[in-house]
């Protein structure tokens, strides 16, 4: 994590990696606040959760003002549908001018949507192939 | 024109069809792939079956070729994701989305969609229409517009309906002109109380039209 900055972070879609992230970033004190449509999803935080939960629609932005977006410094997107990934994602970096989003896509064939928008992706399947070279051969390349 | 219709069920067939009647080159993706064939069958359209929001099922439908795409799937977010990659990695002109959240219809526009529609917003209009010109039987307006002669119909659900003409409060400015009544046309002087399916003709300023229009209405 960059310095000691504490940031205003909105967490989209409270899955495993969703949770962890606003667990995590919760515990290094930033501002969190985390909505998922579905409020059982939030028995995956941490007890020691610090943040805000909003039970909503992540791809309404009714919703997505509700919590401030427009005064958000990072936007963590993570819901399991990718459209709805990009829908959002487009709509924090484009409409809202947030200054960090970071989307999170299963097919990468779908990156182009966010080319050239500012949007950052992360592609599990992608990290889990690194992961897997450097596990069976090795960091020498 | 070459068309290509992602998604949509009813609609999907509606609009293939008019489009294909029009002389228009229309290829249909579908999810549903009894619809797919149903379609191509019935239309004489190109079918594929597929998720529509990813790029080698837009690809295999010959998308570089076309020249408008119309997204009608009944998600918001998988009709925008067709609409970027249509426009990102084929090139595609037109490109339209229907959309269920009437907010979307100006975010969608911000995002680079040239045409959004919401289905909802107009579906309603539509049917508040259908519903009005039940017993707003003719509008006319005259005078620039600022005078306005409409003939309703009374319904038993009308606010006027077995009332007293003088005891409804009518706007200022507005002339009752005759009502018709079993196929006679009787002088608004002489008419004591509307019954229903009197044919009863108004003329009001423009700025009273709501109001004329809401003694008729029943909401």
């Amino acid at each position: 994590m960059k310095k000691d900055r504490k940031d205003t972070v909105l967490v989209v879609g409270c899955g495993r990696f969703g949770s962890t992230v606003a667990n995590r970033l919760s515990e290094k004190n930033n501002n969190v606040t985390i909505i998922d449509i579905d409020q059982s999803n939030f028995r995956k935080l941490s007890p020691s959760y610090g943040g805000l939960t909003k039970e909503g629609d992540g791809g309404d932005i009714d919703v997505l003002e509700s919590v401030g977006i427009e005064k958000t410094d990072i936007v963590i997107v993570a819901t399991d549908d990718d459209d709805t990934n990009i829908m959002v994602g487009a709509i924090a970096k484009d409409i809202y001018k947030v200054d960090e989003v970071v989307v999170r896509l299963f097919d990468p064939s779908k990156d182009v949507c966010l080319s050239r928008s500012g949007v950052k992706v992360i592609y599990p399947a992608v990290l889990s192939y690194n992961e897997f070279e450097r596990l069976a051969y090795g960091e020498e390349e | 024109m070459k068309v290509l219709i992602v998604g949509g069920h009813h609609k999907a067939s509606f609009l293939a069809k008019s489009l294909k009647d029009n002389g228009h080159k229309v290829t249909v993706i579908n999810k549903d792939k009894v619809w797919v064939k149903y379609l191509a069958h019935t239309h004489g359209v190109t079918g594929v079956f597929g998720d529509g929001s990813k790029p080698f099922i837009l690809r295999d439908a010959g998308a570089e070729e076309m020249d408008t795409i119309i997204a009608l799937s009944n998600r918001d977010a998988s009709n925008l994701v067709v609409c970027k990659l249509a426009k990102k990695l084929f090139n595609i002109k037109n490109t339209f989305a229907i959309v269920n959240d009437p907010n979307n219809v100006k975010i969608f526009k911000k995002l680079g969609v040239d045409k959004v529609i919401s289905s909802n917003e107009i579906m309603s209009d539509m049917i508040e229409y259908e519903v009005l010109i039940d017993n707003l039987v003719n509008y006319m307006p005259m005078e620039n517009e600022k005078i306005i002669v409409t003939e309703y119909i009374v319904d038993v659900r009308s606010f006027v309906a077995n009332k007293k003409t003088g005891e409804i409060k009518w706007p200022q400015d507005t002339v009752i002109a005759y009502v018709i009544r079993d196929e006679k046309i009787i002088n608004a002087c002489s008419v004591e109380e509307f019954l229903v399916a009197d044919r009863v003709v108004v003329l009001s300023t423009k700025e009273n039209f709501e109001t004329v229009k809401k003694l008729f209405y029943w909401r």
